[in-house]
């Protein structure tokens, strides 16, 4: 699944008509937009209002594997031209000591750059670090959904020394920036996306283990063992199926069916590791 | 070697290893950091995921330098430390206790050899009476990486001066051609970890094939290097036995005896919390499904599963080797 997070409605349009997203929910003024394999979250400005948007976000979708995280918006910067797209490799702030490097195992075509994440707008500029409102604060909450490698911030100079930031913003014009690096965009999250090595266990697998349960009046230890070891077993086997796996289940005492696990497992691990 | 990016701590900048590495790397990102642990000990990382393109940290190494090692292992020497120029490894080894105790792949290396070299020496003024061993390559292959990292230009030469200080570099590297330039040292040993071929291509992933190291290990004996064989671990697989004694076999038609400095035996052990890391990365690997035993937080083989292929192994060694030159680790 891939989670886009901007803080402004202008930023979000081009996405929201790239990846063809449907409005699907809010959650106080952060409003959510989705389709099958992506979700969308307008948050509203500022770090405290992305970590918001970006929670009720992961909250809503839940914990899914493979993910992938983007937060797209704008930035300053003092000399990198208008239009440069910056993926965040340090994200800083103004309110806080702590630091966060999002890593990036994944090719990408964009620049590397720092970012700071700023309390209130300002107009001043410093060598070497991108500024923006949000990333901080999402970068933060987005954590608690997906491990660093899957989480980045991609930023475009709207404003720089010579063409410094104005108290309104020019709507259309940020759309373009989101607009110009939406095939980078596509491409950046296929490549997490179908990287991550995501274990998918079989959909029928919850189902058998609710019945063990009772069947085989299993305490809490032995439900976790169970599965780990049914998780064992379907991994390491190319043709577990329900069938063979409630058989198992259904027709033996609790000891038996776990040396009967135990004992497919050693011989297919066996199998494989010669 | 080639960096995407190179995390760089501020107190190393100015290192002229760290800018020899720079100035080699021109097209990385360079990312400043107060402290490698900033980068390096989040919780939130996958290690399998980094694993794909690991980026290089640079940092000072502070603190407690030089380790002793635990007291199951040594090489027959008074005394026995270790110590880590680098943490993480350019293989991929399925068996590695890095994936399971590092939250990050990313290799972190520590170019204040200086520090590293005075801890020694503070250690050998120490004990002027005793002779002492000094493992690299603990946390890190040896030699894999010594074209960024030049490590032996800065450590041979001190042991070379020092004759009762002994070195292992431990690796599984063929990168031997800055040793083949220059005069074997007597107190240093070139220690190969090495397995039979199959566990070499299934589990030691990015490793080169056992012939290459067989044949790396044989050029420096040729040479007059002390070699170390470190079969660590022994992996139970089908049929080990027999996988072990052809090894063995070939082993010998490479490496002579008088070659062989010594043999190290080890035992497949992990803390439990580290090899439940290991799992949850790679869930579809057998070789945490096989055999292992949880017991008083430590996960291994069970004795029934590996004690016999152990003897086995051990027998095989001691076929070629006084068994005063084999040692066990556990």
């Amino acid at each position: 699944m891939l989670f886009l997070v901007t803080a402004l409605d202008c930023e979000a349009r081009p996405l929201i008509s790239h990846f063809e997203l449907k409005l699907s929910g809010s959650h106080g003024r952060a409003q959510f937009f989705r389709n099958a394999n992506t979700a969308l979250v307008i948050t509203g400005t500022g770090s405290t209002k992305s970590a918001i948007g970006t929670t009720a976000l992961g909250l809503s979708e839940g914990i899914q594997a493979p993910s992938a995280w983007i937060n797209i918006g704008i930035c300053g910067h003092a000399d990198l031209p208008v239009g440069t797209a910056l993926l965040a490799n340090k994200i800083s702030s103004d309110a806080s000591k702590e630091g966060f490097y999002p890593q990036c195992p994944w090719d990408h075509k964009w620049r590397g750059c720092a970012l700071r994440t700023l309390s209130e707008p300002s107009f001043e500029y410093e060598e070497n670090v991108a500024f923006d409102m949000e990333a901080n604060g999402y970068y933060q909450a987005a954590l608690r959904f997906a491990s660093s490698e899957c989480i980045h911030c991609l930023k475009i100079v709207s404003d720089n020394k010579e063409h410094p930031a104005t108290r309104k913003m020019d709507k259309e014009a940020i759309s373009q920036l989101v607009e110009s690096q939406l095939a980078n965009i596509e491409k950046f999250s296929s490549t997490i996306l179908e990287s991550v090595v995501a274990y998918k266990q079989p959909p029928w697998l919850d189902d058998l283990l609710r019945n063990a349960k009772d069947i085989l009046r299993l305490t809490s230890t032995e439900s976790v063992n169970l599965k780990k070891a049914l998780g064992q077993w379907e991994r390491l086997s190319d043709d577990l199926n329900e069938l063979a796996a409630k058989e198992l289940i259904e027709n033996q005492p609790k000891k038996e069916v776990f040396r009967l696990l135990e004992a497919n497992i050693q011989k297919l691990a066996s199998n494989r590791l010669k | 070697m080639k960096f995407d990016r190179i995390y760089v701590e501020q107190s190393i900048l100015d290192h002229p290893r760290t800018q020899t590495i720079l100035a080699s790397n021109p097209k990385a990102e360079i990312i400043h950091c107060e402290r490698y642990g900033e980068v390096f000990n989040p919780k939130s990382q996958n290690f399998r995921f980094q694993k794909r393109k690991p980026a290089l940290i640079i940092a000072r190494k502070e603190g407690q330098r030089i380790l002793p090692t635990p007291p199951d292992y040594g090489l027959g020497a008074d005394m026995h430390f270790y110590f880590s120029h680098m943490l993480n490894c350019l293989y991929d080894c399925r068996y590695c206790f890095l994936q399971g105790m590092y939250q990050s792949a990313n290799y972190v290396l520590f170019p204040n050899y200086e520090d590293f070299i005075q801890d020694i020496d503070a250690t050998r003024i120490k004990h002027p009476e005793k002779e002492l061993f000094f493992f690299s390559g603990y946390d890190c292959d040896s030699l894999a990486m010594e074209s960024l990292t030049g490590f032996t230009d800065v450590f041979l030469p001190y042991f070379e001066d020092h004759p009762k200080a002994w070195l292992e570099l431990r690796t599984k590297s063929v990168n031997i051609s800055h040793l083949l330039d220059r005069s074997p040292i007597e107190n240093v040993v070139v220690a190969f970890s090495l397995n039979p071929d199959s566990i070499a291509k299934s589990l030691e992933l990015k490793a080169p094939p056992l012939a290459a190291r067989l044949k790396a290990a044989e050029k420096l004996a040729q040479a007059g290097w002390k070699i170390g064989l470190r079969i660590d671990p022994i992996v139970c697989v089908s049929d080990a036995k027999e996988h072990y004694n052809q090894f063995l076999d070939t082993v010998w038609q490479h490496l002579p005896s008088p070659a062989i400095h010594s043999a190290t035996l080890g035992s497949f052990r992990s803390p439990t919390s580290v090899f439940r890391r290991m799992e949850n990365l790679y869930p579809e690997e057998p070789l945490f499904m096989k055999g292992m035993k949880n017991q008083n937080g430590m996960v291994a083989y069970e004795p029934s599963v590996e004690t016999d292929l152990r003897k086995s192994v051990w027998d095989g060694l001691a076929s070629k080797l006084p068994e005063s030159r084999i040692f066990s680790c556990s």
